[in-house]
């Protein structure tokens, strides 16, 4: 697979994921604020604080859809794909800490059942693992951007 | 190779009376890593290359080579 071609499926997947998201969010999310339903916390509450959550999931696939632009233009190993991978692992980790800490006081409000916590818990796990991911995948592009610098310069 | 280390290609270019092309052609490497090295900008030189360099220009790596002490 060419460089150009997997960037290419990259851009597609990015904006595939994009379009799901605006599915999701629009149409699944507000039956899925029924879950949430309780006494004192209205579902059009947690409709909105997972509205605010999608912010920095539509920023992340931003910046995910530069790096694939830098994939096609043979810039792989960049310093610039590097500070993209940093940011998108910041953004994942604010998300993950504002979902835990906002369902945090949601549920001190009112005891939710089991299934809204569990989704918490899933969705607080996957945004803590690609932060993580995404800053050690940052490590790496950077030393391959310096490893390949001095390649281009060896002569 | 730092801005210490220069590379004097221009002198024996000139006492042998080559061009840029002939001696990239000779070498093997392109006229763009040619200019590299006379700017300063390369980070490392293969051993390899810095041999076909001295067999192309007929002469020693002191003869090309030059160590300029920073400032």
């Amino acid at each position: 697979m060419s460089q150009r071609s997997l960037s290419n499926r990259l851009k597609l997947i990015i904006i595939g994921v994009g379009v799901c998201g605006i599915f999701f969010y629009s149409y699944l999310l507000p039956f899925a604020a029924m879950f949430f339903e309780s006494e004192n916390v209205y579902p059009s509450t947690w409709f909105v604080f997972f509205l605010v959550s999608a912010v920095p999931c539509y920023a992340v696939l931003v910046y995910a859809y530069m790096i694939a632009r830098n994939i096609g233009a043979d810039r792989s190993f960049s310093e610039e794909n590097a500070r993209f991978l940093r940011r998108i692992s910041t953004l994942a980790a604010v998300d993950a800490a504002y979902v835990f800490v906002g369902s945090s006081v949601f549920f001190c409000i009112d005891s939710p059942e089991l299934l809204p916590i569990a989704l918490v818990v899933i969705i607080v796990f996957i945004g803590v693992s690609v932060s993580v991911a995404a800053v050690a995948l940052s490590h790496l592009v950077s030393k391959a951007a310096r490893l390949q610098d001095e390649q281009n310069l060896t002569i | 190779m730092e801005e210490n280390i220069i590379f004097n290609i221009d002198v024996m270019l000139a006492k042998r009376k080559m061009s840029v092309t002939e001696l990239s052609q000779r070498v093997g490497i392109t006229i763009s890593n040619i200019s590299i090295l006379k700017n300063g900008k390369a980070k490392a030189i293969k051993i390899s290359t810095l041999a076909k360099l001295c067999e192309a220009l007929d002469c020693q790596p002191g003869d090309i080579l030059e160590y300029r002490p920073g400032d």
